[in-house]
């Protein structure tokens, strides 16, 4: 199968499930207790302007009616607008998006950089001191709440030290790029460093934690099969037997893993930037959420699941591009 | 051939990918790690003149009127300004309008002041804009159905009157308590025309009032930055420009705090008040705010039709105890509707005492020995009202005639329920908060204790009923004064809540911050010297 037919076969897949993901999205507002009504009318209002609020917001339609409205809104582009602000839901999800992202990258890029190097150390010292503190690590990092981490890094950092500030976002990594190279200005790079990185932390310890046990156990894996020995016989030097040969092929699962996980830190990320007021979709959903703000509600679930089905469908492309043995089937 | 090509075009790519995560990684690397005076930079964002402000929720936009939340209101008030406001203490003083009076019982006017006040586009204020403004809120049908309708309670419309010079506002009948409600939240001045040409998403996105700040950017979920209004016709603002902005976990709003990142952070939790004492950055400063928290019952369906049981229920709860366990102090006991302060407030009317026995007897004179009741209390709404409600439960439960469970409810759930008018699916005990920043018994007592009000279906007590309309409709001010506080030993008396407390306000604040809170639980930028 080539990689058009191979595309083609996902991205149906995706939409398929991205349909699957809108309609539980839009019936979740037909399960949950609280009327969206009683957010926006007056305490005392009678029921002939609760019953004109119902309309103005959409509400009276028949269930079929207001879906079937909802998915030619989508396909459009209009996510509807706020009930509590009355400003477009999908400009509002959109313009948080980057927030979220750039979290998530860059706690992925902190897990890879602190987890392989651990994982390959850890497995070539096996049983030796290294490899219990990189294993006790792991441990500690995989049973760490990320709200008790965040709490934690925010009073040894920003309160005690002092070195570093306690959440919030200065500025965006696009802004911050922009003025590096077009007015040669390394404080605004440097804000959203400074800003980033304890939440980047607390989101990406768990990760960090799991990746560092997998490249563990893959290098165990390698460093035990026959080809490994036949390399070693050859003379070939240990380092690139371990990073050349052995590494290389622990980092294929890992590739899998990496993308995944991606889409849960986007999904994932609500507890880490309510704790540190990163202005991205998980604060966003759970103000929409306190408020009943449904349009924001489902719009910015959509976009996190959306998001979820597009880094699959990468992550597979990837997957067989890197594994010649896989292929695109 | 093809193979070979394939390998080499894998390779290739990969080592591009590596580099791509090269690259990256330097550009991360390069923007955490910085010198050390620019970390510190990042530490501290308190700049000379510039003040930030850090609410525990973002505001629900920046419509004066499109709210009940107190939040909003407090970013309003920035921009906008009320017709009557009210000062530190509580007191009503002038706002737009510099005098008020009543001409006849329903007919109240406000006159406006003198100077020339500007919007923040440049356009004079009117009185037109002026009764505008309180029709907006007033009448459904013009613009838009205000929240606060309910807090303006009894105004049925508004007219410019004098040439221009005043305003008259119509109410159905005496309405004793207009002023005060004027002056509570919500109710600021809009100019007519800016908001008949705008949609509301505009006017939630930007302002055009008259107030001391003018809105230059509000980042929805992010923040609003204001700056000082030149053209502003009272006294200029200490500090020139501002930033509210908004941190819904508790310990980082005070870490901020304390990292020298706001100048105020607002609801600072008791247990962390110990921590910023302890600094030398920031104080706390707290006052008793008009925040009552109660538990209404349903008083037509047993055993809460008994006000035996009632009663019972408010000796069963160790108010005080609660207040030091849970609250570390910041709270009083309520033993009425009205708070400390408020008008009709009655300084003889002790809360219930603490007496499990006497709660047993009054439970057996009730005729309702051994039930089962389900007190409902909202998640994260209140301050840790979580602990008061199984604070509450605890004692009543412990009664040995009395079952009591918990049952801890989202908060738009439990309201919902409680104010839809159903009293098939109203909770029958239940916990809420109510902020009156009126100051004034009617702001309480009619949404919850009369049949008209948003929980009418819980009333069955005509004999309160009629002592409050005696009392609301009485014109002589201090004749009213006393038929309130009458009114709230009666309902101390009859006990139709679980009387809890009186929650504070509690701020942190930079040392570098002069100012005096207020019990209403605003918090304007412009009293605040630096």
């Amino acid at each position: 199968m080539g990689i058009y037919k191979f595309l083609l076969k996902r991205v149906l897949q995706g939409l398929f499930v991205i349909w699957g993901i809108v309609t539980v999205v839009f019936l979740l507002r037909f399960m949950t207790p609280g009327d969206p009504v009683s957010f926006v009318a007056p305490l005392d209002a009678p029921p002939a302007l609760r019953a004109q609020i119902a309309e103005d917001l959409g509400l009276n339609q028949p269930l079929h009616i207001q879906y079937a409205e909802y998915l030619i809104g989508l396909v459009q582009g209009d996510m509807g607008y706020s009930y509590i602000s009355n400003t477009d839901a999908g400009s509002r999800i959109f313009a948080r998006l980057p927030a979220t992202l750039e979290l998530a990258l860059m706690a992925t890029l902190i897990a890879i950089i602190i987890s392989i190097p651990l994982g390959i150390i850890s497995a070539a010292n096996r049983h030796e001191p290294s490899d219990y503190a990189a294993t006790s690590f792991s441990l500690i990092g995989i049973s760490t709440p990320n709200f008790w981490l965040g709490i934690m890094l925010i009073l040894v950092f920003a309160e005690t030290l002092g070195v570093l500030p306690s959440g919030q976002q200065a500025i965006g990594l696009v802004g911050a790029l922009q003025m590096l190279i077009f007015e040669q200005n390394v404080s605004g790079l440097r804000a959203w460093g400074a800003h980033i990185i304890l939440p980047a932390i607390t989101l990406g310890t768990y990760f960090t934690a799991l990746i560092m046990r997998l490249t563990r156990n893959g290098m165990l894996e390698e460093l035990g099969k026959t080809y490994i020995r036949a390399l070693r016989a050859k003379g070939l030097p240990e380092t690139l037997v371990r990073y050349k040969h052995a590494l290389r092929n622990t980092l294929i699962p890992i590739i899998t893993i990496l993308g995944l996980q991606l889409g849960t830190l986007i999904g994932g990320a609500v507890v880490t930037e309510t704790v540190f007021a990163w202005p991205g979709l998980g604060r966003l959903v759970i103000t929409s959420v306190l408020n009943r703000d449904w349009p924001l509600i489902q719009g910015t679930l959509i976009v996190i699941g959306v998001g979820f089905v597009v880094i699959n469908i990468v992550v597979d492309s990837l997957y067989a591009y890197v594994n010649p043995k896989v292929g695109y089937e | 051939m093809g193979d070979k090509h394939k390998r080499n075009h894998h390779s290739i790519s990969r080592r591009g990918l590596i580099g791509g995560i090269g690259l990256a990684t330097s550009v991360s690397i390069a923007g955490c790690v910085g010198g050390e005076d620019e970390e510190n930079d990042e530490t501290g964002d308190l700049e000379e003149g510039h003040l930030i402000l850090t609410l525990a929720t973002e505001p629900q936009g920046l419509d004066p009127h499109d709210h009940e939340h107190t939040e909003t209101d407090i970013a309003a008030r920035h921009s906008y300004e009320k017709i009557l406001d009210r000062d530190p203490s509580g007191e009503i003083i002038g706002g737009i309008a510099e005098d008020w009076e009543r001409i006849e019982p329903g007919h109240v006017r406000f006159h406006l002041r003198d100077e020339t006040i500007t919007f923040h586009d440049g356009s004079e204020l009117t009185a037109e804009d002026v009764a505008f403004s309180l029709n907006r809120i007033v009448d459904d049908d013009v613009d838009i159905a205000s929240p606060q309708r309910t807090f303006i309670s009894g105004v049925e419309s508004a007219e410019v009157a004098e040439d221009g010079a005043a305003v008259d506002a119509f109410s159905p009948d005496l309405n004793p308590a207009v002023f005060d409600n004027i002056a509570a939240v919500g109710g600021q001045v809009v100019q007519r025309e800016w908001i008949e040409t705008n949609d509301r998403e505009v006017i939630n996105t930007e302002a055009n009032g008259t107030g001391p700040y003018e809105v230059v950017e509000y980042t929805e979920d992010v923040d609003i930055e204001l700056t000082a209004y030149e053209d502003y016709w009272g006294e200029q603002p200490d500090a020139q420009s501002l930033r509210i902005t908004w941190t819904e976990e508790a310990s980082s709003r005070v870490s901020q705090l304390l990292n020298e990142e706001t100048d105020i952070a607002v609801n600072v939790p008791p247990e962390d008040v110990p921590r910023v004492e302890d600094s030398d950055v920031a104080r706390i400063e707290t006052v008793p705010s008009q925040r009552a928290i109660f538990c209404p019952m349903d008083t037509t369906t047993e055993p809460f039709s008994s006000t035996e049981f009632r009663q019972a229920i408010n000796y069963a709860f160790d108010q005080e105890g609660m207040i030091d366990d849970v609250l570390s102090g910041f709270g009083n006991p309520v033993s009425q509707p009205s708070l400390e302060g408020a008008v009709g407030y009655n300084p003889d009317t002790d809360p219930y005492p603490y007496d499990q026995d006497r709660a047993e007897e009054l439970v057996e004179e009730s005729g309702h020995t051994d039930v089962d009741i389900t007190l409902h209390t909202p998640v994260d709404r209140y301050l840790r009202d979580v602990e008061i409600g199984q604070a509450m439960v605890n004692d009543i439960d412990s009664l040995s005639n009395v079952n009591c469970d918990l049952e801890q409810r989202d908060f738009g759930a439990l309201v919902d329920e409680a104010f839809d008018g159903d009293p098939e699916t109203a909770p029958d005990f239940w916990m809420i908060g109510w902020g009156n920043t009126a100051f004034h018994p009617t702001f309480i007592i009619e949404p919850y204790l009369t049949p008209e009000g948003i929980t009418g279906q819980y009333v069955d007590d005509d004999e309160g009923n009629e002592l409050f309309q005696e009392a609301r409709t009485e014109p002589d001010d201090e004749t009213r004064e006393e038929l309130f506080q009458e009114l709230n030993q009666y309902y101390h008396d009859q006990a139709p809540w679980l009387f809890s407390h009186q929650q504070y306000s509690i701020y942190g604040m930079n040392n570098r911050v002069e100012w005096e809170a207020r019990a209403d639980e605003v918090v304007p930028a412009q009293e605040m010297n630096l």
